[in-house]
């Protein structure tokens, strides 16, 4: 397949294969982060005791964090370059947060509430992750067809628009009593 | 230009002929019938120890074992355990679905749909390096301490969450292989979307197309749940979580220490059968869709009722993802929600039960051909059907609570996947092999192969429902030799065995059919079935980019015996 079909749309889809490829993965995605979040409902729905999750949570922590994948998001179709630093330094920070509880004892182990956040951080982050990769990838791309570049960077801002509404579920997940 | 020119063009061109799809489509081929055979051997020792469950091994086969899993000659039970658990997973995981989709998918998809190539080349590749990597770490599982993982292929819980290290490899090779599925499934979905030829009408794809197309959807959105169980499992197994392990959890009479609790073991199941029982739906969409190709082709008409057909494999795959809990009728579910999953297994039957009758009704009026590709197409429909239609009592809670983990469970789903469809997949290996290789296979050698094969693998799995409505559990370690009720079924047991040996001595006629073909077959030419499909519009085998013009489409894919054609065939496409 030449470049031009993978950036431009096809006359009777009307959808470029970049896009239909990043919607399938934003799709097998979903169905990931629907098992957890179902499991998640199903074992605090089932568990006789779950702390109030709203210390997992640290505001600054929380507040850092979804500042840094807003302007990851926001910054996709302009520069590329920023989305990744912000997707690293987020995924950077998740992990302190998370070493942090872990140094004080907040393993795991202690109780499916803490498990399921080191999951869905550690999921989401794994995610974050490949959107920095394709980012800076993106970067790389920067002398490529104009036309091909933007639609490049639309597919990008998709795939974060997608973290930051993941994002939002996990801080509802373990926000609401 | 110089020797270092000469050198990096060749590098060039080795590095895209590692994503062409025929490439990778061979190397998954080649692969998966490694597997195959892998699995077929681990199921020869279930079956010696089945046949004599007091006598040692041959002495060979008990070396090559080693002293830990057959002490003194006699297979340990955690031995056994871990056959039967490595047997379904290599079968189902890395042998029998990766032939369908990984194989015949990835090499005959673009060709069916007259593109030069996958979307995605590059993940292409990338799918089939992954499938290898998890495949040989789970069966990196032997080498570890206490051996592979010995729970079952199903892997439930709380028992794998405390089984032995191998289970943490099968994990991890869940993990590779679902990211290798979602790759090849996208690539697939949208290399029939986006690289259809020009003319090609979703309404004009071979019906193989379309059940590659709906299979690659099924993985998508279903092999995820299994991936999050997965990663669940993991947790609980290396950082002490405690996701499907209840509280007061006792083991060996002694309570549990050390962990919270709070789990749940049914979560795994429900994660598991949502992609487990779909993932049968992967493995016989594809070889419906084999099947439908030869019998069109060796009946010399259309497929009777191909927009049923269609139609019948989307509904197939939308329905498939809601049957998942009939597998877990004896979980305590309730009556309620057990009868919302008995009506949607009932229905589910029903667009099956469409492609097969369909299937049959193409034959008629047509002028058969016995070519060995259509006796394996022929014999897949009974076979299937009994596959098929054996499932029904277990999809109806009042009869599965009788027969649920007896021997009729492993008959009813091996006459689906073994000789339902691996007969489809003998059908497409010699149907499609002229394409590959650009000779013919020999008929007789063929016919050898089809003969025994049918004959034997009748002989296994037939007496399996007679052992299964006698009582008799499955994955028992000595064939149910401490059951009163099971004493006179045990001689079943041994017939059952000699008939698996005859099935590998079956197959010594496809193995010498294939190396002799490849080397001195009859030469086949482009279209040596007098095929309409546009694969057959390439040469045998196809250049690195298929066709040596983009093929524009005329007509349906299955233009045969047209009145007024000189020929009994019309090509569905011409080349530019």
């Amino acid at each position: 397949m030449t470049a031009a079909s993978m950036y431009e749309p096809r006359s009777d889809t009307r959808v470029t294969s970049l896009a239909l490829g990043t919607w399938l993965v934003l799709a097998s995605a979903t169905m990931l982060f629907g098992a957890l979040f179902s499991s998640y409902v199903l074992l605090r729905v089932g568990s006789a005791t779950w702390p109030d999750t709203r210390s997992m949570l640290p505001v600054a922590q929380t507040a850092t964090l979804t500042v840094l994948l807003v302007v990851a998001t926001w910054q996709a179709r302009q520069r590329p370059l920023y989305t990744a630093a912000c997707g690293i330094a987020f995924v950077a920070v998740a992990i302190l947060g998370l070493w942090r509880m872990w140094t004080m004892g907040v393993v795991p182990a202690a109780h499916l509430m803490v498990a399921c956040w080191y999951v869905l951080i550690g999921v989401h982050a794994t995610y974050v992750v490949a959107g920095s990769v394709a980012a800076a990838c993106a970067v790389r791309a920067r002398d490529a067809v104009p036309a091909h570049q933007a639609e490049r960077l639309r597919v990008l801002r998709l795939y974060w628009c997608f973290l930051d509404v993941t994002w939002v579920a996990i801080v509802l997940c373990f926000w609401v009593r | 230009m110089g020797a270092a020119g000469t050198g990096e063009r060749s590098l060039i061109i080795r590095a895209v002929r590692l994503t062409d799809h025929k490439v990778v489509g061979l190397q998954y081929a080649l692969t998966s019938f490694a597997f195959l055979f892998v699995g077929f051997l681990l199921m020869l020792l279930m079956r010696w120890q089945l046949a004599w469950p007091t006598s040692p091994l041959p002495s060979a086969v008990a070396a090559v074992v080693g002293e830990t899993n057959a002490p003194g000659g006699y297979m340990a039970p955690e031995f056994y355990n871990q056959l039967v658990a490595m047997h379904g997973s290599v079968m189902v995981f890395l042998a029998v679905v990766p032939l369908l989709t990984g194989a015949f998918g990835t090499y005959l998809v673009p060709l069916q749909i007259g593109a030069a190539r996958m979307v995605f080349p590059r993940a292409t590749a990338a799918a089939y390096w992954l499938y290898l990597a998890a495949g040989l770490v789970m069966l990196l599982g032997f080498a570890a301490e206490g051996g592979a993982a010995n729970t079952g292929w199903t892997s439930y819980p709380p028992l794998a969450v405390m089984a032995t290290r191998g289970q943490d490899f099968w994990l991890c090779g869940i993990l590779l292989l679902g990211v290798s599925t979602t790759l090849a499934a996208i690539n697939t979905i949208a290399t029939v979307v986006q690289l259809r030829a020009p003319g090609l009408t979703f309404m004009r794809l071979p019906f193989f197309v379309w059940t590659q197309l709906v299979a690659a959807l099924l993985l998508l959105l279903a092999y995820p749940s299994l991936q999050a169980a997965a990663i669940l499992q993991l947790m609980d197994r290396l950082a002490g979580s405690s996701f499907f392990l209840p509280s007061g959890l006792v083991v060996s009479g002694v309570p549990l220490q050390g962990y919270s609790g709070g789990g749940n073991p049914l979560l795994w199941q429900h994660l598991f059968w949502f992609l487990g029982h779909p993932e049968v739906y992967v493995l016989i969409l594809p070889a419906m869709g084999i099947v439908a190709e030869i019998i069109a082709n060796n009946t010399r008409r259309a497929l009777w009722g191909y927009k049923a057909m269609v139609a019948s494999a989307l509904f197939l795959g939308v329905m498939s993802l809601v049957v998942w809990a009939h597998h877990m009728f004896l979980t305590g579910m309730g009556t309620r929600l057990g009868t919302f999953f008995q009506i949607t297994t009932m229905i589910v039957s029903i667009p099956s039960v469409v492609i097969v009758t369909s299937l049959i009704l193409s034959l008629w009026g047509g002028s058969i051909r016995f070519t060995t590709p259509m006796l394996f197409a022929l014999a897949f429909l009974p076979m299937f059907g009994i596959g098929g239609l054996s499932g029904l009592p277990l999809g109806l809670a009042a009869s599965d609570v009788i027969l649920h983990d007896t021997w009729y469970v492993v008959g009813h789903f091996h006459f689906v996947v073994a000789p339902g469809t691996l007969f489809a997949i003998f059908a497409g290996l010699y149907y499609w092999f002229p394409k590959v290789t650009g000779r013919q296979m020999n008929h007789a050698l063929g016919v050898v192969h089809f003969w025994g094969s049918l004959l034997a693998m009748t002989a296994i799995f037939l007496p399996m429902f007679t052992l299964g409505l006698r009582g008799v559990n499955r994955r028992l370690y000595d064939a149910g030799l401490q059951y009163v009720h099971a004493q006179d079924t045990l001689g079943i047991q041994t017939h059952m065995t000699w008939a698996a040996i005859f099935l590998g001595l079956s197959q010594l006629p496809l193995v010498a059919n294939i190396i002799l073909s490849v080397r001195r077959g009859l030469v086949a030419g482009p279209n040596p079935w007098g095929a309409t499909t546009l694969e057959w519009a390439a040469s045998s085998p196809p250049p690195p980019d298929n066709f040596t013009s983009t093929p524009r489409v005329v007509s349906g894919a299955y233009e045969y015996s047209v009145p007024g054609d000189p020929t009994d065939f019309r090509m569905q496409g011409e080349l530019a």
